[in-house]
């Protein structure tokens, strides 16, 4: 081993050091993000994935007692290893979260696997280069560069390896530099190698499986497609309620609340141009409004649109949502900056408490909530809240509530028309195309509902008169159906909900 | 926001299958062994058993007042508290009722912190039965029945009935929907448990040959019937023995029910009380079926409160009655004042002892033929958990309104907040209820008084961590209800026990009103004790009057 003696190839082992470590820290960064964008809950994620991780490393340490001989060829063999497994890493997660049932099993054994050979590695070094410094240089030496590679990994993920690269290609480079290591050094010590043969095939062999994921990722992640928000993330952000998921593509952009699609920018026009104007139109002077749920600004864009309206009360859980479309320069183009009009009040709690102590009347009402997913959400499509409705609601008023998809979940859409109509109101169903949802369906409630409207805006880019026919007409693969009525004690629409597009999935 | 049109993925369902998974992740938090101790206070609050405990001692002051009073009404639950509002309702107002407790309701009593109301011991009533008119009456008269439909059936608050999820059970390693749960029973247990439940509603709608329906609440207008009485000479145990009831899911359902409503094992309860709670509630409704219920944040408490409303000029607290005793055709009284502490005599005309049995036999200074001892309660404890961040709780099933685990010998608990719209918060209120019911009732009230906050909070927590491994994570506070008499339970042959007669008669001008003679402790039965009490006073009084 007098190779190793060369002070110049001392070096390159410490540099080794530092990018092994860089590596290493990359890996369970990557880990714990997709964990965390997969699974939700990225405190327990990301805790639950760095201790396993540092555990594993710890077996490593311990395992490398048994490597006794050959510790060079050994130290190139697991840094090709710890180059493939990091470098697919990424990519076998994201298929498995959408094909395999055992996702967490996966998830961790990856973990077990990346941590226990990055765990042999320092161990394997030091004892490579003890006979060259005395111990307490060795230490200071090797840790030194380790800690620095581990600075620069959490730096560089979030800053430039997420926003530029995406985690595919994050972990395919990463992957790269650790084969380039065991390149480097196997040519650096050539005669101090055994079985060099053996490893540089492997190694020229990873080095092309990576170079083909790398170059591929973006082909793996269409793939993975219901996944494919990964890419181009602009904004991520957990609320005490939601994850917030803001994505933007060839100048698209979308939004997601907790993997679910909440608009496209291309064509969310359709989307709330059907949920404001078929109803707010019919609505003789229109003045106070109120909107539940819509935190996102862009209902309230199209409600801006009539100049009668004087004051417009939205009521939204969640803060950071109408805090993130308030301030965002891309957003604010978006929705027109319409959360910063004055004639906007915006109010950040739960709608139905809001609703049971509000006593204001409004003479239009726009309801935006998630779809009835689950028992919280629940209660705001139950005979209860309508019946709230109605005493904020103006007698010549009507309200209007999106109520998902009269395609996929027929049932689901026709029992917020029946629940509705349960509670003393009439109703008016209606749906139109988006092309980001498919067909989407809504149910306007009133006792008296003018045929004809009082003021439309113009510059509409979807909606006219002449849609308002079509809209209103169900063809017989969404016509009504008899459905049980949605109450506080049987919350029989998120079983609708669930039943329908579970099989759509 | 707009509505969640795209579901990428899965959905909710599977997702959560796939987390069942990672169940043994938790697990390994747990042991951590750098996790922080716990970081919240245990304390042990409810009735003033050192109070109560002052009877055994027996040594009170001589009275130094006399006070002539034409009823007294011993004892300030729901039962007292009934027969007071039945006083009052019949323009009868000379009247006094003392409570031992610095507060009224007994079971029904409920506490609050700055996260919500909670109850100490009852939670909840069901949907009462139709026929069961003075109930309906008082129902209505608080706003909790807003109506009645085209059929003349009344219509509930919405707000008051249990929302969806009521219902869960840690079964099989899961968080499972309703108890029983509609899935993850085997062919074997699923038919069995049909078969039990199908036989028992069959007896909702049976009539006995005396014309009274086989069982209904009130209790004491269910037929006396031969055919249904004879169930009362078994426990519910035997009887499931020799009807070949087997799986292990049912005898653990139906103990769990009997220790759920009655404080007492299948071993020790009588085959007709299983019965009744299986069959008698036949209420109906505009807007609920006879299996909703009505509940709220603080429980029964709410009840109590609406009780006391109509009768508040008349209640006296921590007033400790320590004996009463016949003098020349009246009754007297001794009652402790603890605030005072002195003793006032009350000369009474009459008197309604509200009060349970193990209460009277210390107090009642004359012989009255009652076997006390045919009176049984066993021991329980209610305690009240702030739960930092309740989502934490959820699971397969989201966190429901009554949550019990399969494996653990508590009741499970309730979800105090369950009642609320207010999603924006994060922490809630749960009531966790343990009783004690293995050995003899008293066996088991000498182990829990010895024991302090310590114990309990590791008691509480050692058992929910079965079913949330985080939970210590979770805590803020705890409030622990040490009740040493929780409830009445119902024997073999109680309802042919002839102190039960002996206390439905009562005395010349003293009456019995406790829930405890009616051999099952719900707010239903204590309501109507009240009434029965009251109507005897009403009925001497006109007697003496005409």
């Amino acid at each position: 081993m007098s190779l190793i003696k060369k002070k110049k190839n001392q070096l390159l082992l410490l540099v080794s050091v530092f990018v092994i470590a860089t590596c290493g820290l990359i890996y369970e960064l990557i880990a714990g993000t997709l964990a965390s964008y997969l699974l939700g809950d990225s405190v327990t994620q990301f805790s639950t994935i760095i201790g396993i991780y540092l555990f594993s490393m710890g077996i490593g340490s311990y395992l490398s007692k048994f490597i006794k001989v050959n510790l060079l060829s050994w130290f190139i063999q697991i840094e090709i290893l710890v180059g493939v497994v990091g470098g697919v890493s990424s990519t076998i997660l994201f298929i498995a979260f959408e094909h395999a049932s055992g996702f967490h099993v996966i998830l961790y054994s990856l973990i077990i696997l990346t941590g226990t050979l990055v765990g042999l590695e320092i161990p394997l070094l030091m004892r490579i280069l003890k006979d060259e410094f005395d111990f307490s240089e060795l230490v200071s030496k090797v840790f030194t560069f380790d800690y620095i590679g581990a600075l620069f990994a959490s730096i560089l993920f979030p800053l430039f390896m997420v926003p530029y690269m995406g985690l595919l290609k994050t972990s395919y480079f990463f992957g790269l530099l650790n084969i380039v290591v065991a390149i480097v050094l196997c040519f650096t010590f050539e005669s101090a190698i055994k079985y060099l043969r053996f490893l540089r095939i492997q190694a020229f062999i990873a080095t092309l499986l990576l170079l083909i994921g790398f170059v591929f990722a973006e082909q793996i992640q269409t793939y993975t497609e219901s996944m494919s928000f990964n890419e181009n993330i602009i904004f991520s952000k957990s609320s005490p309620y939601q994850r917030i998921i803001l994505t933007s593509d060839k100048g698209v952009t979308k939004l997601y609340l907790n993997n679910n699609l909440q608009f496209s920018s291309a064509d969310e026009y359709r989307y709330h141009e059907a949920l404001v104007h078929p109803g707010l139109s019919r609505i003789s002077n229109p003045k106070n409004i109120l909107i539940l749920g819509g935190g996102d600004g862009l209902a309230v864009r199209e409600v801006l649109k009539y100049p009668t309206v004087d004051s417009i009360t939205l009521v939204d859980l969640d803060s950071s949502v109408t805090a993130l479309f308030k301030h965002s320069e891309l957003l604010q183009a978006l929705n027109n900056h319409s959360l910063t009009n004055p004639k906007l009040h915006v109010i950040n709690t739960d709608a139905f408490s809001w609703l049971k102590q509000n006593h204001r009347i409004f003479d239009f009402i726009i309801i935006d909530f998630p779809d009835p997913s689950n028992f919280s959400v629940g209660k705001l499509y139950t005979t209860s809240f309508y019946k709230e409705i109605k005493k904020a609601l103006s007698p010549t008023g009507a309200f209007v509530v999106q109520s998902t998809s009269p395609f996929v979940a027929r049932k689901s859409f026709w029992c917020v028309n029946n629940t509705m109509q349960s509670v003393g109101f009439k109703t008016l169903a209606y749906h139109l195309y988006v092309p980001s949802f498919g067909e989407w369906g809504y149910v306007m409630g009133f006792y008296n509902l003018s045929p004809t409207p009082y003021f439309l805006p113009d510059k509409l880019k979807y909606y006219d008169e002449s849609r308002y026919a079509e809209m209103t007409s169900f063809p017989k693969d969404m016509a009504c159906v008899p459905t049980e009525i949605n109450k506080l004690n049987n919350q029989i629409l998120i079983h609708y909900f669930e039943d329908e597009w579970g099989k759509v999935q | 926001m707009s509505g969640e049109k795209f579901n990428s993925g899965m959905n909710r369902r599977s997702f959560l299958k796939m987390s069942g998974l990672l169940l043994a992740i938790p697990y390994l938090n747990a042991c951590n062994p750098f996790s922080a101790k716990p970081a919240f206070q245990t304390r042990i609050t409810g009735t003033n058993s050192k109070t109560g405990h002052l009877l055994r001692e027996n040594k009170f002051p001589q009275p130094l007042r006399t006070e002539q009073l034409n009823t007294l009404i011993v004892g300030g639950g729901i039962s007292g508290l009934s027969a007071a509002r039945w006083l009052k309702r019949n323009n009868f107002n000379d009247f006094k009722l003392v409570e031992l407790d610095t507060e009224i309701g007994g079971n029904s009593k409920g506490g609050k912190n700055a996260i919500s109301e909670y109850p100490f011991a009852a939670h909840y009533l069901p949907i009462p039965n139709e026929n069961f008119c003075e109930l309906i009456d008082f129902l209505s008269d608080h706003k909790i029945i807003t109506g009645f439909d085209d059929a003349g059936l009344p219509l509930y608050d919405e707000y008051y009935i249990c929302f969806e999820p009521q219902e869960r059970l840690f079964y099989r390693g899961i968080w499972q929907d309703g108890l029983p749960p509609k899935q993850g029973l085997n062919e074997e247990e699923k038919k069995e448990l049909i078969r039990f439940l199908t036989y028992t509603e069959s007896f909702k709608n049976k009539i006995g040959t005396d014309g009274l329906p086989a069982f209904t609440i009130p209790l004491e207008l269910s037929s006396k019937d031969e055919e249904f009485m004879k169930l009362d000479s078994m426990t519910i145990a035997e009887y499931l023995k020799q009807e070949n009831y087997t799986t292990v899911f049912l005898l653990w359902y139906v103990n769990y029910c009997c220790k759920d409503d009655f404080g007492s094992t299948i071993e020790n309860t009588s085959a007709w009380a299983a019965f009744h709670y299986f069959s008698s509630r036949n209420g109906k409704a505009g807007n609920a079926s006879n299996f909703d219920l009505l509940a709220w944040p603080e429980g029964n408490h709410f009840l109590t409160k609406k009780l006391m409303s109509e009768v508040q000029s008349h209640l006296y607290t921590q007033m400790l009655t320590y004996k009463v005793e016949k003098e020349n055709g009246h009754w007297n009284c001794f009652v402790f004042d603890v605030q005072k502490n002195e003793s006032i005599k009350y000369e009474c005309q009459q008197v309604i002892m509200a009060t349970p049995q193990f209460v009277n036999k210390r107090i009642l200074a004359f012989d009255t033929g009652i076997n006390w001892d045919s009176f049984g309660y066993y021991p329980w404890i209610v305690a009240n958990i702030s739960i930092r961040t309740k989502k934490e709780l959820n699971g397969l099933q989201d966190l429901s309104w009554d949550n019990v685990s399969y494996n653990s010998k508590s009741l499970g608990y309730v979800n105090a907040c369950h009642q609320t719209f207010d999603t924006d918060k994060e922490k809630t209120v749960i009531t966790y209820y343990y009783n004690f019911s293995e050995h003899t009732p008293k066996e088991e009230r000498l182990a829990i008084y010895t024991n302090d906050e310590n114990y309990w909070q590791k008691f509480i927590i050692d058992d929910l961590k079965a079913v949330h491994p985080k939970i210590e994570e979770l805590v803020e506070d705890i409030e622990v209800n040490v009740l040493g008499h929780g409830m009445i339970s119902p024997t073999r042959h109680f309802r042919s026990n002839p102190s039960r007669a002996i206390l439905e008669k009562g005395f010349e001008n003293l009456y019995f009103a406790h829930s405890d003679m009616s051999g099952i402790s719900i707010f239903e039965q204590a309501f109507y004790r009240g009434i029965l009490a009251a109507k005897q006073v009403l009925n001497k009084t006109d007697e003496r009057s005409s």
